[in-house]
């Protein structure tokens, strides 16, 4: 039983970063592959915090999440200019560089000694109220007209300038939201596991986010919880190796690439309203392609 | 009559390439202005510094007496200038409402915090945008198709509803980029309506990139010609099609 | 100071080699082609394989890297990457079957031949060569030499063969290249055979110097930096980058620390991105709406 807890803790706790990435990626169409960074930064933040300061738990949690949020919003200032393909390599080079940072500073974080002895304050409670609040939270933003604005720089960007959007701040917007869930992410890994090493958030670490989001498709919430319920505990259920989830992850990620890019539940969401719809009258048939330039069905 | 638009000595190169080359050019209040010329003659290109999309490499830009040359995007936008794009760009996988509701958002204010609550100035201002952004779709005739996303839409309403959302960020200008490309007669006549239809109701002024010259003929106050990136000839439609230069940057001199 | 330049040749004739396939990718498809890595790992396995199983020759374990590198490069491109392209994918979703391939790759290495190194068995001399003040080790030069000579017949096929010229076309633009009579799928491949090819001799320099192990494919990310470094869609400027990311990082390690030398050199990338993107010799980018 405290087995299944465990795996739950930690899918619960890796679905917070996955949600920030989700808004990121999914929503707002930036790919990065430098979150594990930002679960570094909140990581070693508060368990530091904690240690050193004697900074009480809760308190190290969300310092570790804003400071992972400033940190993205200071690179993002300029990295955020860089077209497409720039940004993405900027991004992997700002997580490992975190990475190497933290490898490099032994006195402060332990370096690849690891960093022990991390104050506990982690339980299954805590994280699914977290994980509820982060649900609500986003899809209220996403639902507001933030949320589709963001949406409009993924869709089609230089339209979205002439709508009156301006781009670069919702993109820096939606960095900071993800960048400081994944901080929280990583605070709450910090003291579930009570320990740290540098690895721990590295390229494989942020892959992993960014795979989920991409398995659960864009531009949904309900895809990224799916995903991120199926990637993480699965391989733990099944006892797989860590490299046979890994070529998992990437056989998944280049099959949906090639075979189904909208993943498994892309620009669709599972809401109460649409429960009720469903339950209320016979399914009316998806809005599918158009031919011959006939109308749709509505 | 007032100047709404003005462009004056306005040059665009992108490195060694001439885009647009000392263009003068003003669009009155009111006017219907149309733009041609043969393909690559810079009209895009024009549009595109009009819109802040690239900013000038020479001359100025005017939008009601201030200067816009250089500013961003989306300022150009929030100060009355809207556009469609020669080549669609739709927010393809939101609905024909949506992508109305997301240009018509302009006009609120309330901030993150708010969203995230859903505090009573976030209802209310979410409730307005709305119903303006329904009577917009309503006006382009979309209502029954307010669900459909934009990217299964028929081409012709595709091109309708670029309009209704360039028309919800409230433009005094509104610029069209061949608004009647690929569409039959029938089509085009129905699009001038509509045109006619909204200059009025929003008492917009309007400059329009096309190709099909009856839709020019039939729509614009005041015409100019441009053929690599100089403008040849200005005038009334009728003049212009007896302009001899026109004539020949379209078909070419008689051997 | 000039024995470090001279060891800095060595690591950059390496990274010229990952870096120029990379760029070559970049400029005709326009994205990053992240499964890079895998051939870079899979020539260093191949060779060493080569090398203990098959024959103790330098020159046939060169070849087997050389011709597993293309040949797998191509393998990838037809699986993974042509489907993609021709349902007109966004770019991104190129770059991430890249790493998905990537992930693949190293992490059946590591299930299958296992996760520890490989040393090559010595095939060239230990003894340092002498040249005036400077010590250099053979290996080092045969690095360079092969490396500057692959370089070298790179060169001639892009400036002087109809292929070349092709591909040089096509790297303005892929769609006008097809218009014009140029077989682009066929290029498609050429280009990632070239860059295999490449990447496998790369392979085999760092299983020489480094051993193999089924990370090394992390080395192309030192790739990327130098051919962002140099300037991106620019081939003389990865080379350039290459080398001159080589010779800096030698520096770093000798003078300041051997641990700080990714760290700058991840440095140098975010700086470069940040104030000039275009890099050394690329021209900035303008996109037309």
């Amino acid at each position: 039983m405290e087995y299944w807890t465990g795996v739950l803790v930690i899918s619960g706790i890796n679905l917070i970063a996955i949600l920030g990435v989700a808004l990121f990626t999914g929503f707002t169409g930036l790919f990065s592959f430098g979150h594990g960074g930002f679960m570094a930064i909140g990581a070693y933040a508060s368990a530091l915090f904690a240690i050193r300061a004697g900074v009480p738990v809760p308190l190290g949690w969300a310092m570790g999440a804003v400071l992972a949020g400033a940190v993205s919003v200071l690179i993002g200032y300029p990295a955020l200019r860089l077209r497409g393909d720039y940004f993405v390599i900027a991004t992997l080079g700002f997580g490992e560089t975190i990475r190497l940072l933290v490898e490099n500073s032994h006195k402060l974080t332990g370096g690849a000694r690891g960093l022990p002895d991390i104050p506990p304050g982690v339980n299954i409670w805590v994280v699914l109220v977290l994980d509820l609040m982060a649900i609500i939270a986003l899809r209220n933003f996403i639902g507001s007209r933030h949320g589709r604005n963001c949406v409009a720089v993924r869709e089609e960007e230089t339209a979205a300038e002439t709508v009156g959007i301006d781009t670069t701040r919702y993109k820096t917007i939606a960095l900071a939201i993800s960048a400081g869930l994944a901080g929280l992410s990583g605070a709450l890994m910090a003291s579930w596991i009570r320990y740290l090493h540098p690895s721990m958030f590295g390229l494989n670490k942020s892959t992993e986010i960014t795979i989920a989001v991409i398995l659960g498709g864009q531009g949904t919430l309900t895809g990224a919880v799916l995903a991120a319920m199926l990637l993480i505990p699965l391989p733990e259920v099944l006892r797989m190796a860590q490299e046979w989830r890994l070529v998992a992850y990437g056989l998944i990620v280049v099959l949906i690439s090639v075979l189904r890019p909208e993943g498994l539940f892309g620009y669709r969401e599972i809401t109460f309203e649409g429960f009720r719809r469903l339950c209320r009258r016979p399914p009316s048939p998806p809005s599918g392609p158009v031919l011959n330039g006939e109308e749709a069905s509505p | 009559m007032s100047v709404v638009m003005e462009v004056e000595g306005l040059s665009k190169h992108f490195g060694g390439l001439v885009a647009v080359q000392d263009l003068n050019l003003n669009v009155k209040q009111g006017q219907v202005f149309g733009l041609i010329g043969p393909n690559g003659a810079g009209k895009t290109t024009v549009f595109n510094v009009v819109t802040g999309i690239y900013a000038p490499t020479a001359g100025r830009v005017r939008f009601r007496g201030c200067e816009i040359g250089g500013l961003k995007p989306h300022l150009i936008a929030r100060r009355g200038i809207a556009r469609t794009f020669q080549n669609i760009r739709l927010f393809t996988q939101l609905t024909v409402f949506e992508n109305v509701l997301t240009a018509a958002q302009g006009r609120g204010d309330y901030g993150i915090i708010d969203s995230l609550l859903r505090t009573p100035a976030f209802r209310r201002q979410d409730r307005t945008l709305h119903e303006i952004s329904r009577e917009l779709v309503s006006l382009a005739g979309l209502e029954r198709l307010s669900d459909v996303r934009a990217r299964n839409l028929p081409y012709g309403f595709q091109r309708r509803l670029e309009i209704a959302r360039a028309l919800a960020v409230e433009p005094r200008l509104l610029l069209l980029d061949e608004p009647a490309a690929g569409m039959n007669p029938e089509e085009s006549i129905q699009l001038v309506e509509f045109i006619l239809q909204i200059r009025k109701r929003f008492d917009l002024t309007i400059t329009l990139i096309e190709h099909h010259m009856d839709v020019v003929m039939s729509i614009c106050d005041r015409v100019a010609v441009l053929n690599f990136g100089r403008l040849i000839a200005e005038g009334t439609p009728g003049e212009i099609q007896a302009d001899p230069k026109t004539i020949e940057a379209y078909l070419g001199v008689e051997d | 100071m000039l024995q470090q330049i001279v060891n800095g040749l060595s690591i950059g004739s390496v990274y010229a080699l990952m870096a120029v396939g990379y760029s070559l990718v970049y400029s005709l498809l326009n994205f990053t082609n992240f499964a890079h890595g895998v051939v870079v790992t899979a020539g260093a396995y191949l060779a060493f394989f080569t090398l203990t199983l098959v024959r103790p020759s330098f020159a046939v374990a060169l070849l087997a890297a050389m011709v597993g590198g293309g040949l797998l490069s191509i393998t990838y491109e037809i699986l993974a990457y042509r489907p993609l392209l021709i349902k007109g994918g966004r770019r991104l979703f190129l770059i991430i079957a890249g790493l998905g391939i990537s992930t693949i790759g190293e992490n059946l290495i590591i299930l299958r031949i296992g996760g520890r190194f490989k040393a090559y068995p010595p095939i060239f001399p230990m003894e340092p060569l002498h040249v005036g003040p400077v010590e250099i080790a053979v290996v080092d030069i045969m690095i360079v030499a092969v490396s500057l000579i692959a370089l070298l017949i790179f060169q001639l096929i892009i400036s002087r063969t109809r292929a070349g010229l092709a591909i040089r076309a096509a790297a303005h633009n892929l769609a006008t290249a097809g218009l014009m009579g140029v077989n682009s799928d066929a290029l498609v491949i050429l280009v990632f055979l070239i860059a295999g090819t490449l990447a496998g001799l790369a392979g085999i320099f760092l299983g020489v110097k480094y051993t193999a192990y089924p990370q090394l494919g992390a080395m192309t990310l030192k790739a990327f930096i130098s051919a962002v470094f140099g300037g991106l869609g620019s081939l003389p400027g990865a080379v350039a980058g290459a080398y001159a990311l080589g010779i800096l990082e030698t520096f770093v390690s000798a003078y300041i620390s051997s641990s700080m030398r990714d760290v700058f050199s991840f440095l140098l990338l975010v700086l470069v991105l940040l104030f000039r993107p275009q890099g050394l010799m690329g021209r900035p980018s303008g996109e037309k709406a």
